[in-house]
């Protein structure tokens, strides 16, 4: 189960497991972002390069147009994820 | 005495809503194994992989295929035997990832292979031409760990 969800203060917030099963559905919600945006990874239990490869897309879309993500609040084994494929370089993560 | 090698297996259908399954039995043999809980994190994502992989590049998402999953413990390694009948794919014919460059062009592929090489200690493929392919995921036990579980 993944589930995206925009709080009250313009927050992405991501809960669940983005794996490959559910990167159709979280393509279909990142695709709708077309401004810099925070992304909240605090409920989010489990990521796979599935899942990387959606938010790369969506940063590269919104890179181009003088926008971006930054990820907050990533429980450890994920942002270990991050640095080892790189992600960190594309990524303002905190 | 000689230490008996334990072997369990699994088998599930070549599909993504598979993977939490697999997910799952993996997690739980490595925990029991004596991992800490990052080793189990990394080795059952190396798996996640593996099986995405097969689903999407062996199988091209057709539904009705098997993937068989089978872990050996023995003494202090951790081996997850994953096999499919689907086209032979080797990762290893292919051109390792210049994640650098990837980054400059904004390009991304071969991610997956990358990561189940980064987080476990041995990856192998083996292939029956037209047959059938297997990858093994290879982990260690630290020292530490088996003092731990002793």
């Amino acid at each position: 189960m993944f589930e995206l969800t925009i709080t009250e203060d313009g927050q992405i917030h991501l809960s669940g497991r983005l794996d490959a099963s559910q990167a159709e559905s979280a393509k279909k919600e990142f695709d709708k972002v077309t401004l810099s945006a925070v992304v909240n990874f605090k409920d989010l239990d489990y990521i796979s390069s599935a899942g990387l490869g959606i938010l790369f897309a969506a940063q590269k879309r919104l890179k181009d147009a003088g926008q971006g993500l930054k990820l907050i609040n990533m429980n450890q084994h994920i942002r270990d994820v991050f640095r080892y494929a790189r992600f960190d370089l594309i990524f303002e993560i905190e | 005495m000689v230490a008996m090698a334990k072997k369990i297996s699994k088998t599930v259908l070549s599909r993504t809503d598979h993977l939490l399954e697999v997910r799952d039995f993996v997690s739980e043999a490595a925990r029991q194994f004596g991992f800490s809980e990052e080793d189990v994190a990394n080795i059952v994502l190396a798996v996640d992989e593996a099986c995405t992989n097969i689903i999407k590049h062996a199988y091209q998402y057709a539904p009705d295929k098997e993937i068989n999953i089978a872990i050996v413990r023995n003494n202090g390694t951790f081996e997850v035997k994953i096999k499919d009948n689907g086209k032979n794919f080797n990762p290893d014919a292919l051109k390792r990832p210049d994640l650098q460059r990837n980054l400059t062009h904004h390009r991304r592929g071969g991610l997956g292979v990358y990561l189940m090489r980064k987080l476990m200690d041995k990856v192998e493929y083996n292939f029956e031409a037209g047959h059938s392919n297997e990858v093994s995921l290879v982990k260690y036990l630290s020292k530490k760990q088996s003092l731990i579980k002793k």
